[in-house]
């Protein structure tokens, strides 16, 4: 964040002899004061939002490939809505690899708000997008999501489980060291999407949502 | 060093625009005098919070910083109420503790509280009846007769019919001032909502000034006459030429009156809070064939209302009682602050298969909110005491208060669930359910969320218009609430 230098070992020992003047004086005031003002400038403008930028977070990664430069790909459970309306189903499917399990829980939540395979149906609302995927201390996930699974919701107890139910489970199967999802909307913590299920708190796994015997 | 300077002053000048772009949001307190003091506020998710200090001011009372157990104590007329800041709750008097719908907050050098903390603290602690009008921002303490009116405007033939509901009933005399009607009101003030579906030519606009409502007339309106079929509305005919009158508006059936019964011994529940679902912009699930969850489940609970006072005299609280979203922490903390002894949510489910149908009864998943729980039983909050020192005491959040109540709700649920079936109501492949209910979690009592069917069906869609079943699902929640209370235990928390 500074161009301060410390100086070579070439100059160390060879530090030639300066004259110094009332203008070098002056020059290196004006220089002092210059620095001073960028200093303000940076503690008032930038700090805040280098400090309240979460560290643990994956907006985007590069792919990772494979040695015939496909790129790698995981097998993972998703989960999609039942023929029923009722329940989840689980699937199998191909999602890209992620080498931290940020970074991986990152490209399952991707997968999930994809368009469902042929035959399936989502329990997420389309056009919903993952905006970022943190990672906390304590083993909690938090996905933030954007408005529109709030906006495309249908509503309704049974869907609200099992839309959440269906990113919960897709992240916590998946990792099983994570211990908790909880979903944000546009950046922040929400009460519920449709005005049902408690979303203040990271949810645990629910399997008891998922159809038996598959 | 001049551009120093000017970059320096520049920065000021942003801050300083930036501060001030945040006001003039304020609400406006009207003293038991007649007197008007203007509150800024500042909203926080769903609740107003208001400036401690300027409350205090307007009362004459004095606020005191004990930093030994960092509380807040307001002292004046006798009375003190104690806050601690990032607890959302007051203890007031001698060892009377209310629930505020959010924590006491520090903001700049000021402490600000919900505008509730007028209502449930300060106006009980002086013994001065005090109303929050959230919607026109105004505060009403004391025996002030400041009504608010709802104006509502509807085209009968050729005329126009204008009623204004007043609440509180205040006498008014109707007067014509050229094309205009002054509505004169025997109150302090009048605290008037926006009209709705106006007409240009018959009345276009409507308005306060000072005590009295003005209504415009247009072009068309040749007459008026003024009917009052009820206290508390005022009915304007405004009458076109050449079109005949309209009949006479008639009085409209009012609520049988609250049975005011002992309760029989043994008996211990009175008070049931009834919570029609979404509201508002909230319309919650539209039905294939319009019906909405907001609009069914209201009408709902006002049937049910009726019913359970009637039959049972039992005193009902409905947390919504018009098409307006409640936060949802207000809807619990009606019910904790009344002391119902049940809370009943009344909501319609949906499914993305149309086929999917019948009635669901929920409870809280006590599981989910155990971290919790211990969380803060771990952290061992003192509470500081009014004589002075502090001591530790068991106690459960506000927002998980639902807790020791979880069993309890369960068997409830399984009550109704029962009930229901007894009634003819179609239950859903799972009749009860435990989940982490945000509506439910805040009630310090049993409480069940009852998905009465699934609007996304046609076909229970249809069923809950009819009269039959609308009837069946009332009856069933009458039974289960009759049977909870000759049956106490089950209304106990753990």
């Amino acid at each position: 964040m500074s161009d301060a230098r410390l100086p070579g070992p070439d100059q160390v020992g060879a530090t030639p002899v300066v004259r110094i003047s009332r203008r070098h004086i002056w020059i290196a005031a004006a220089a002092g004061f210059g620095l001073l003002i960028l200093g303000v400038v940076i503690v008032v403008a930038v700090l805040p939002r280098v400090l309240t930028t979460p560290t643990g977070s994956v907006a985007a990664t590069p792919v990772a490939t494979t040695p015939d430069g496909e790129a790698r790909r995981i097998q993972a459970s998703l989960f999609y809505l039942a023929d029923n309306g009722t329940e989840l189903v689980q699937a199998s499917r191909p999602v890209l690899y992620g080498a931290t399990p940020l970074e991986q829980a990152r490209r399952i939540m991707d997968a999930v708000v994809e368009p469902p395979p042929e035959g399936q149906r989502s329990a997420i609302p389309a056009g919903t997008t993952v905006r970022a995927v943190f990672l906390a201390a304590d083993g909690n996930v938090f996905v933030d999501l954007g408005g529109a699974i709030v906006t495309g919701h249908p509503g309704g107890s049974l869907n609200e489980a099992l839309t959440v139910y269906a990113i919960v489970n897709a992240v916590t199967v998946n990792l099983p060291d994570v211990a908790g999802v909880q979903i944000l909307v546009d950046g922040k913590q929400v009460d519920t999407l449709a005005g049902h299920i408690d979303l203040r708190y990271p949810l645990g796994k629910a399997l008891e949502w998922v159809r038996k015997g598959q | 060093v001049r551009s120093a300077v000017l970059s320096l002053s520049c920065l000021c000048l942003l801050t300083i625009q930036l501060l001030a772009q945040r006001g003039p949001a304020a609400y406006t307190v009207v003293m038991p005098d007649g007197k008007r003091i203007s509150l800024p506020y500042r909203t926080a998710g769903s609740v107003d919070l208001v400036p401690l200090d300027q409350i205090v001011a307007a009362f004459g009372l004095t606020l005191t910083e004990d930093s030994a157990v960092g509380g807040l104590t307001v002292r004046g007329r006798g009375q003190t109420i104690l806050l601690i800041p990032g607890q959302s709750m007051a203890s007031v008097g001698p060892g009377r503790i209310v629930s505020l719908p959010a924590a006491v907050q520090e903001s700049g050098n000021t402490w600000l509280v919900p505008v509730d903390f007028m209502r449930l603290a300060l106006g009980p602690s002086l013994g001065l009846k005090t109303e929050v009008r959230r919607s026109t921002h105004l505060v009403v303490v004391g025996d002030v007769r400041l009504p608010e009116i709802t104006p509502r405007f509807e085209r009968i033939g050729g005329n126009g019919r204008l009623t204004l509901e007043m609440k509180p009933a205040a006498p008014a005399r109707v007067t014509r001032e050229g094309n205009r009607l002054i509505v004169r009101v025997d109150a302090a003030g009048v605290d008037l909502a926006p009209a709705t579906g106006l007409a240009a030519d018959l009345v276009p606009g409507i308005r306060a000034e000072g005590t009295a409502v003005v209504v415009d007339l247009g072009p068309a309106a040749s007459g008026y006459r003024v009917d009052t079929p009820d206290a508390g509305r005022l009915v304007i005919d405004v009458l076109a030429a050449g079109a005949p009158p309209p009949a006479p508006p008639k009085p409209v059936a009012t609520d049988p009156p609250v049975l005011e019964l002992p309760p029989p011994a043994g008996a211990n529940v009175r008070t049931i809070v009834i919570d029609p679902g979404h509201g508002g912009p909230d319309a919650g699930v539209r039905g294939p064939g319009g019906t909405l969850e907001k609009t069914y489940v209201l009408d709902l609970a006002r049937r049910l209302k009726a019913a359970v006072e009637g039959r049972l005299g039992l005193r009902v609280l409905l947390t919504r009682d018009s098409d307006e979203l409640v936060p949802i922490d207000r809807r619990t903390s009606l019910a904790n602050n009344n002391k119902a002894d049940l809370f009943v949510s009344l909501h319609a489910n949906a499914s993305m298969h149309s086929d999917t149908s019948g009635a669901q009864v929920l409870a809280v998943n006590a599981s989910h909110y155990q971290g919790r729980l211990e969380a803060a039983r771990a952290a061992d909050l003192p509470v500081p005491v009014v004589t002075g020192g502090s001591r530790a005491i068991d106690m459960v959040p506000w927002d998980v208060a639902q807790m020791p109540f979880a069993d309890a709700s369960q068997r409830v649920a399984e009550v109704l669930a029962r009930r229901l079936t007894e009634r003819k109501v179609p239950l859903f492949t799972a009749p009860t359910r435990q989940l982490p209910l945000r509506p439910l979690v805040g009630a310090n009592m049993p409480a069940v969320l009852v998905e009465v069917g699934f609007l996304s069906s046609a076909r229970d869609e249809n069923a809950l218009r009819t009269n039959d079943l609308a009837t069946a699902i009332v009856e069933a929640i009458v039974d289960t609430i009759s049977e909870v209370r000759r049956d106490g235990s089950s209304t106990s928390p753990q």
